[in-house]
């Protein structure tokens, strides 16, 4: 967390589990880029990545996990990127080049 | 899909060694970025404090990961650590949160910090270049 709102010096929200990110998801000006950990017994990354995706489009989804079968479950779900641990700063980084600095990044509009 | 980070044939859980040593380059990024005057900003500052924080609590002992790490003297793949390795960490450390807390540096300190951020990253064989990372210098 500390990586990410250092590079572009936003806040970053961090929730325990999916009932509470989507809770944060569904109000209006909420985060537009998420990162889901997968295969934690708190966060169901997928199910989370899954109601974005069919709800929100537009935002930005990554999932992070240690489990090479995730990768394939997070490409059918439609995950933007996928993060495999164990990952370093530079990987951190190339993140936020890609979905913040060359995204041409620009606050999503709510949907109707 | 963009897929970033280990190979799939290395991928396995963060331990807390993986963890410290990503706050320990961040720090050194953080630092090197602040000597180059690139802009702080409110989240940054927090960003600085917190990691400054974390690493300072992580490099006590390692957290009893390593025993008498004091008196040993040992190579870990690509570290290279021993006392004084961790005390200049904490010196980073305070360092780190001086500047983000709006402490006067002035030369001297700013020639200290650029030192020590040198020696660990030797240390750890890291490059403290900050090239390609235009967006640090935007608040």
């Amino acid at each position: 967390m500390d990586v990410l709102a250092y590079s572009v010096n936003r806040e970053v929200l961090s929730f325990d589990n999916d009932q509470a990110a989507w809770g944060h998801i569904n109000q209006p000006e909420s985060a537009d880029i998420i990162i889901a950990n997968a295969g934690t017994s708190a966060v169901d990354g997928f199910g989370l990545l899954k109601k974005v995706k069919q709800h929100y489009p537009r935002k930005t989804c990554i999932v992070m996990s240690d489990t090479i079968a995730h990768e394939n479950q997070a490409r059918d779900f439609g995950a933007d990127a996928f993060l495999a641990k164990p990952f370093g700063l530079q990987d951190l980084f190339e993140l936020v080049q890609r979905f913040v600095v060359e995204a041409d990044w620009k606050p999503i509009p709510p949907t109707s | 899909m963009v897929r970033l980070g280990s190979a799939p044939s290395d991928m396995r859980n963060l331990e807390p060694a993986d963890l410290f040593v990503t706050r320990l380059q961040l720090l050194i990024m953080m630092a090197a970025a602040y000597l180059k005057e690139y802009p702080l900003g409110e989240h940054r500052i927090q960003a600085v404090i917190n990691n400054a924080h974390q690493v300072a609590k992580d490099s006590v002992d390692w957290n009893g990961r390593i025993a008498n790490f004091r008196s040993e003297h040992k190579t870990r793949g690509e570290m290279d650590y021993d006392h004084v390795f961790f005390q200049r960490v904490k010196l980073l450390t305070v360092m780190a949160k001086s500047f983000a807390e709006g402490n006067p540096m002035g030369h001297f300190r700013c020639k200290s910090l650029e030192d020590n951020i040198q020696k660990i990253s030797e240390a750890i064989a890291f490059s403290s270049s900050l090239k390609g990372m235009n967006f640090l210098k935007v608040a």
